[in-house]
């Protein structure tokens, strides 16, 4: 990045941003500039001050499945596991490993190969589980990296780690970063949405947070707004009862009319902000439930999707609606899928969680690519951590549990920036050890980034006195170039 | 500059900094003119740190060429054949020439590091180096000056120090203050900034028409004196420090915290001085004696978030929490971000590893778990009696001193009763007594029996006990005590038909988690066929079985009746019916009520094997626990007698020796006896103690706790943790200052209470500058020191140096006032500016950092919550207590929580609560409530000095559509139709009045009253919408106003509520 590049950066930045003269975000210098505020895709003014090259990706979707699902009963075949079936984890294998204390105190630690069934497709043999068919239709088109990795080992740190660079509360998002770096695409829609939709595991699933799509340190103007199932989908979006859309322009007018005349006396062009946000909100109250109804879908849409697109707040329903964001200009969309946690009943509950995600993150891609819009979406499946190949809790030949296992684990990646059609990185016999090509969950943010076309080490914001990265400080990490196409 | 050629990315550079005019600051654009003496500390550091430290300062582990630009010795070092800076020479000094080498792989900073100095950077680098390279120390870690005021030429204008300091730099950039605001600003300034909520109408008009000299003054000692003062600020303390309602990890469960939120508030309405507030929080509990109030107070070290995730290893999970409470320390009381030192030196500030641990052993001896249990009550804690729980408990103690004494009283006068009891119960051990009759067996199981058990009916009959059985103390003389393996054989005895009455008693004692049976005589070999008297963990139960599970009888108590670890009497009667309601259970001779499990007897109950003691004689169902006095008998016997035999074998010994022959002791044991057994006198008497004890409990379990540090007696030893990696024990380090900072006076108690009073000393550089900058920023919009968390090389230079140095020795001096502090600033001339700008104003000072005018900013989240409500009269000013929980959309907390967390299901208050101001809304850290979070308050997850301040449209959703906002607009409507005066104009006058504390313009009128006159047309065609928009929120609408007329109003409201002026701190 040039010099002047950083100048700017620092200016657009820190004043852009910030309260000062020139206000917030687009929104409020198109205002100035009598850009019209309505636009498909906006001059990147800001992203030219901050990307270093062509990005591919312009925007991204992330299908996140929280609980750690298993990549030994999804993407990481191991069929030697077969005749290790209640044999003991060797010690040469495990290395003193530490595990969590959930496990830590069983007497034995007997292998699970698991029951599934697995075969290969596309390009690369990419071995694929039977619970994910339709995952296995798009072989071609995604990267599976078999070897992410983390140090962490309970969820609230691992997930916390995974989308904000650390394990303790208190850093940006992944979705804050990108929507700091990337800026606004469609001014009547946030810039970066979050899901959480239902899962079909009965049992307790792990809790999300608010900070996984927080802030952090950085403006919360920049935080994921959530998409909710329930309600308004976005927050105190509908006016009032008996409050008509009409009232609500009648009522904005005499606003904006009076907060017009406080910006001629006090010359404070945060008032000239504020009112533009009044409109942009009024815009957003037409533009959202226009998103959120799906009533312009033809009848292939739900078949390619299946059944559940059409129920809100299903993981199918979150798919479809992040393609609709997609093509409006939302630049981030993240969908948290919960109840992978597979302690116990691994074989009851992982089939419903993927019948839960197959069909839907597979419609997604195809979708996209139907459009004409795979090419700058990136888009990401998986989860915090994998799960061990050693059985918690009691084995028998149809049912099982795992327990956490920071060590490796599996994501795919697909669309803007990457490959298709590969597979990235090899792990032991046990699913235990990363053997070749380790990615750790700072080079996994990196490579996302890189998509975008941002330089994870310039894409930076000062606070507490220092240069605050998604990925870590002085952490090094790598782009995965081999993943890119 | 010549040398250095200006490229086309300069020119832009220079354009762009003309067009947002923000870039250069004062001190720069001064360091930058020709006739300005460079200094290290103000032009050149932040300059090396942020290219050159990470290679070249304190983190030793990352330095390169053993060379630190951090400290003087470094920077003027030499080297074989040059030196680093030669003063006054920067053609010799190597620092200037490897920025300008030609050779790319000589110069600094190397290409890959991605950093790069500008020319001006470069220029005032040789500079400084021309004009002989003076150094200094990074100015917050020098101990603060006493500076005398500038002079300054516009006398006239400042009211105190403050404003010298100010002026003085104005002046030198020729920039007018601005002028006073208006008292109608003023007040609402004042009301805004020292409570947190907005004047009533007609304080207004009192102050501004006081004529008064000192209406000003006043003022501010009124509003310093109000109780709302106390509440605001320690909403910024309580950001300060992370204080939340829930742990804030994994199942984020309820944590009962809110003594210490009421602990601030409080404090700050008596103007604890600040040394004291510090002194408190950090270390409250090691104060001699500490009260109640300074044990809440140490719960300051206890706001940290916590997990008991299963699987969490305990040790990382201590180590995190004491990091975490370490950061907190220094970003808080010193503004120094030692969170870097955990794993390495600090990269920028003199901060290293062992600096950092040796803070942490100050917080490492905490008297409790790491992991919260996901308890509310996580220990250490205290119990916080509130006034009713106090009042309740004083009198339980009255009342229970009263029946001591009738007790007391009671016992004296009992001897004669006593006595008859004795000789009456003494007939009861002769061989006619009525307990002998149906007896079939009688185990005493005493010592004297070993090693074997005697029957005193048939006393030849001896049985051994096997497996594992010691001799204990028993209820008379010895009891068996039997381990898992232990039982006895007693032969063919009591082989009862199911038409037998039959009785099974003794004395047990267990840990109140025992099953098993305690006698048996079950034939496992035929369907388990036979009877077994069972004990199930507090309760007992009785079998009768003639083919096992289903044809069978069984009975249980219903209550628990064994209390662990204590003597129970246990008896069952059977009466031969085949029925379970048959069965009757008697603890210490009382009958207690039985469950009925099953009652299905259809055959015999009789059998071919020995009855067992201890189990089912087959190794299973075996009883754990000790035993005495059992006996058996082959008929129902009656309650009298149960309650007789109960009261006997306790002094049954005693009792063998004739009445007359009895010494004092054993009278009086026997009298103990009598009296609690027997005289119903004195039973009644312990009954209603009970009773009291019991609504004692109930009263005390509800006393609200709260999180409290307290040291464990034996100290943990600390280590510097290499990587910072809990399991990595590096070197032992011992409690100590860091060593930047002035050392720690050895006469200071190593512990929180010595570090408390270091922080205190008067050589301290940080405490007082940190502490004087956040109150500061409070008032004036952002602190002399921008970045009020970091005073480190990387944190802004203060604007205004002197004022910061003067400020901060004038706190401490004048004992660590808050109140006189906050008089100061809000007395000066500086703050009485207005905050309209002009152009000269944003050309020089764009950001305001000169201070040229008052600043104008959108109110806090919680501000503009309180306010709303105090505008429309909703607001109900209660103070402390429960944090309360004001409305929020459906599944804000479901959409995100653990399913299992007792904080997965919001659930609004209904009533007052939801009505109080928001330092009271209960604070669920994983997801906060949206009102606040959406307008930038911090989560409480982590310490928060500063907030930022965005304009979002979600933030205009919230403040026009959501239900507290627009009910708020409704009551507004309300109050100004009942209150305004009779015409519509005094109505909206009224209304007016209120949001903004002024008069509205003809312009103003014209634009709401045509809004009014628009919306009426319409809602008086369309009832139903006009009914709706008076329907809203909790409270129903005023039925004597007339429907459409009040929904005009409130939309007419709802824009007044959203004013930018009704939003803005002007």
């Amino acid at each position: 990045m040039s010099t002047h590049d950083r100048l700017h950066l620092g200016l657009t930045r820190r004043h852009f941003f910030s309260r000062t003269k020139y206000g917030i975000a687009s929104a409020a210098l198109s205002s100035l500039l009598n850009i019209p505020s309505t636009r498909a895709e906006p001059t990147d003014t800001d992203l030219s001050q901050i990307r270093h090259f062509a990005p591919k990706a312009k925007r991204a979707i992330y299908l996140f499945a929280a609980g750690a699902p298993s990549q030994l009963d999804l993407l990481d075949y191991k069929p030697k596991m077969k005749s290790y079936f209640d044999k003991e984890l060797p010690e040469s294998v495990r290395r003193g490993q530490r595990l969590t204390t959930m496990t830590s105190g069983q007497a034995r630690f007997p292998i699970a190969p698991s029951i599934y069934k697995f075969k290969q497709y596309g390009p690369s043999g990419a071995w694929i589980s039977e619970l994910l068919p339709y995952t296995a239709k798009m072989a071609n088109d995604i990267a599976i990296v078999k070897t992410v990795w983390t140090e962490a080992i309970n969820h609230d740190p691992a997930i916390t780690y995974i989308t904000t660079g650390d394990q303790l509360p208190g850093k940006a998002s992944l979705g804050a970063w990108l929507n700091y770096g990337l800026g606004t695409a469609n001014d009547n829609l946030p810039a970066f949405v979050v899901m959480t939709p239902r899962w079909s595991a009965k049992r307790d699933a792990q809790a999300l947070y608010a900070r996984l799509w927080g802030n952090g340190f950085l403006p919360s103007k920049f935080q994921g707004v959530a998409l909710r199932s329930q309600g308004d989908p976005v927050l105190y979006l509908s006016n009032p009862s008996g409050v008509s859309q009409k009232t609500r322009r009648r009522m904005l007018d005499t606003l904006n009319k009076i907060n017009q005349q406080q910006f001629e006396t006090t010359q404070d062009s945060e008032i000239q902000t504020r009112i533009s946000q009044y409109e942009m909100a009024y815009r957003m109250q037409i533009s959202v439930p226009e998103l959120t109804s799906l009533s312009d879908e033809p009848e292939s849409t739900f078949k390619l999707y299946g059944p559940d697109s059409r129920q809100p707040g299903t993981f199918a329903s979150s798919c479809l609606l992040a393609r609709r964001m997609t093509e409006r200009g939302v630049r981030f969309v993240q969908v948290f899928h919960r109840g992978w946690d597979h302690h116990g009943q691994l074989t009851r509950d992982l089939p419903l969680q993927c019948r839960d995600i197959d069909q839907p993150a597979y419609a997604l891609v195809q979708d996209l690519k139907q459009r004409g819009l795979l090419d700058d979406t990136l888009v990401i499946w998986g989860g915090e951590f994998g799960r061990t190949t050693y059985c918690q809790g009691k084995l028998t030949e149809e049912s099982y549990g795992r327990d956490h296992h920071p060590r490796n684990f599996c994501i795919w990646m697909a669309g803007g920036g990457i490959q298709g059609g590969l597979v990235h990185g090899q792990t032991d016999d046990f699913s235990y050890n990363i053997t070749d090509k380790p990615v750790h969950v700072r080079d996994l943010n990196a490579t996302i980034l890189h998509c975008l076309g941002m330089n994870h080490s310039n894409l930076t914001f000062p606070f507490q006195g220092l240069d605050q990265r998604l990925t870590g400080i002085d952490a090094k990490a790598r782009i995965i170039h081999e993943l890119l196409s | 500059m010549t040398f250095i050629p200006i490229g086309q990315s300069n020119i832009r550079s220079a354009i762009l900094i003309f067009i947002f005019g923000t870039l250069v600051t004062s001190w720069n654009m001064a360091a930058l003119s020709a006739e300005t003496e460079l200094q290290f500390d103000r032009d050149i550091r932040t300059i090396l740190s942020k290219n050159c430290f990470s290679c070249h300062g304190p983190d030793s582990s990352k330095r390169k060429a053993q060379l630190r630009l951090d400290r003087q010795d470094g920077i003027f070092s030499k080297r074989d054949d040059h030196a680093i800076v030669v003063p006054g020479d920067s053609t010799q000094s190597a620092l200037f020439q490897r920025l300008i080498s030609e050779e790319s792989s000589r110069r600094m900073p190397p290409v890959d590091s991605g950093k790069e100095l500008t020319p001006q950077q470069i220029h005032l680098i040789r500079k400084w180096i021309d004009q002989g390279a003076p150094w200094q120390t990074h100015w917050s870690l020098t101990t603060p000056q006493r500076y005398s005021l500038p002079t300054v030429t516009q006398k006239d204008w400042p009211r105190n120090s403050i404003d010298y300091f100010v002026l003085a730099q104005l002046e030198k950039i020729g920039l007018p203050p601005s002028p006073e605001a208006d008292r109608r600003s003023l007040i609402r300034r004042l009301y805004l900034d020292l409570t947190g909520l907005p004047p009533e109408s007609h304080e207004v008009e009192a102050f501004v028409n006081d004529p008064s000299e000192n209406a000003y003054g006043s003022l501010v000692d009124h509003l310093l004196d109000s109780p709302y003062y106390g509440e605001h600020m320690a909403r910024y303390w309580l950001d300060i420090v992370r204080y939340g309602d829930t742990h804030g990890l994994h199942l984020d469960n309820y944590r009962e915290m809110w003594p210490y939120r009421d602990w601030i508030v409080s404090a700050f309405n008596q103007n604890m001085p600040f040394d004291q507030f510090t002194i408190e929080q950090l270390a409250g509990d090691l104060l001699p004696d500490p009260t109640l109030q300074q044990q809440i107070a140490s719960g300051f070290n206890r706001c940290n978030v916590t997990t008991s995730e299963g699987g969490s290893i305990k040790e990382e999970v201590y180590v995190r929490n004491v990091v975490d409470r370490v950061k907190a320390f220094g970003t808080i009381f010193m503004g120094l971000t030692t969170g870097c030192a955990v794993c390495h030196d600090h990269k920028y500030d003199p901060f290293s590893m062992k600096d950092f641990y040796q803070l942490f052993a100050f917080f490492n001896n905490i008297d409790g778990e790491p992991l919260d249990g996901n308890r509310k009550d996580h220990a250490p804690v205290v119990r916080v009696p509130q006034i009713e729980h106090q009042q309740q408990l004083q009198q339980f103690q009255k009342q229970k001193n009263q029946i001591l004494s009738e007790q007391s009283i009671r016992a004296e006068g009992a001897d004669k009763d006593c006595k008859q009891w004795i000789l009456k119960t003494q007939t009861l051990l002769q061989d006619n007594s009525p307990l002998l009759i149906g007896l079939l067996g009688h185990y005493p199981i005493d010592k004297r029996d070993t090693p074997e058990l005697i029957n005193l009916v048939n006393p030849e009959q001896k049985v051994p006990f096997h497996g594992s059985t010691s001799w204990t103390t028993g209820i008379s003389r010895e009891a068996i005590q039997l381990g898992k393996e232990g039982f006895a054989n007693l032969g063919d005895i009591g082989n009862f038909e199911r038409t037998q009455p039959f009785s099974l008693g003794a004395w047990i004692k267990t840990n109140g988690n025992q099953e098993g049976s305690l006698i048996a005589r079950i034939d496992h070999e035929h369907g388990n066929r036979g009877y077994e008297f069972t004990v199930e963990k507090q309760k007992i139960g009785l079998n009768l079985i003639h083919l096992g599970p289903e044809n069978t009888i069984q009975v249980r108590t219903k209550e628990n009746i064994l209390s662990p670890d204590s003597w129970t009497h246990v008896f069952v009667t059977y009466d031969g019916s085949r029925s379970a309601q048959g069965v009757r259970f008697f603890s210490n001779g009382q009958p207690v009520s039985s469950e009925i499990q099953k009652d299905q007897l259809r055959g015999t109950t009789i059998n071919q094997v020995p009855l067992t003691l201890g189990g089912r004689g087959d190794g299973t169902a075996s009883f754990e626990g000790e035993i005495d006095q059992l006996r058996i008998y082959g008929r129902s016997v009656p309650e009298s007698l149960i309650s007789q035999l109960a009261n006997l074998d306790p002094v049954r010994e005693i009792l063998e020796i004739k009445a007359e022959q009895h010494t004092r002791d054993q009278f009086t044991t026997l009298k103990k006896q009598f009296l609690e057994r027997i005289d119903t006198r004195y039973i009644e008497l312990v009954n209603e103690l009970q009773t009291i004890d019991k609504r004692e409990k109930e009263v005390t379990s509800r006393i609200p706790t709260t999180l409290v540090f307290r040291e464990q007696s034996e100290l943990r030893p600390a280590y510097i943790l290499v990587r910072g990696q809990y399991d990595q024990k590096g070197d032992p380090v011992f409690r100590e200052s860091p060593y930047a900072l002035p050392p720690m006076n050895s006469e200071l108690p190593r512990n929180r209470l010595g570090l408390a009073k270091w922080l205190l000393t008067e050589e301290h550089p940080l405490m007082a500058r940190v502490t004087v900058n956040r109150f500061w920023q409070q008032c004036f919009g952002r602190g002399l020191v921008n970045t009020s968390e970091d005073f480190g090389i990387q944190g802004e230079r203060p604007s205004h140096p002197q004022l910061l140095d003067w400020l901060a020795l004038e706190f401490r001096e004048k004992g660590w006032n808050i109140k006189s502090l906050m008089r100061l600033f809000l007395t000066s001339a500086t703050y009485r500016q207005s905050s309209d700008t002009n152009r000269q104003q944003q050309n020089l000072d764009p950001e305001n950092k000169l201070l040229s005018r008052a600043p104008r900013f959108r109110l806090d989240a919680e501000v503009l919550r309180d306010q709303a409500l105090a505008i429309s009269g909703l607001l109900i000013r209660k103070s402390g207590g429960p944090s309360v929980k004001p409305p929020q959309p459906k599944g804000i907390w479901n959409a995100v929580g653990y399913t299992a967390s007792d904080t997965a299901n919001f659930k609004a208050d209904v009533g007052d609560n939801i009505y109080r101001r928001s330092v009271y809304t209960f604070w669920k850290r994983t997801a906060p409530p949206p009102t606040m979070n959406l307008f930038d308050a911090p989560s409480r997850e982590s310490c928060s000095i500063r907030r930022e301040r965005t304009n979002t449209p979600l933030q205009a959703l919230a403040m026009l559509n959501e239900v507290q906002f627009f009910e708020a607009a409704r009551h507004l409507a309300e109050q100004s139709i009942r209150n305004g005066g009779v015409s519509e104009q005094q109505t909206l006058i009224y209304m007016f009045h209120r949001a903004t504390s002024r008069f509205p313009n003809a312009q103003e009128i014209e634009a709401l009253f045509s809004l009014y006159q628009s919306n009426l047309t319409e809602f008086q065609s369309d009832s139903e919408s006009a009914m709706a928009i008076v329907s809203s929120g909790q409270l129903p609408p005023d039925k004597t106003l007339e429907t459409a007329s009040l929904a005009s109003w409130t939309m007419v409201a709802n824009v007044l509520l959203n004013l930018d002026e009704v939003v803005t701190r002007n």
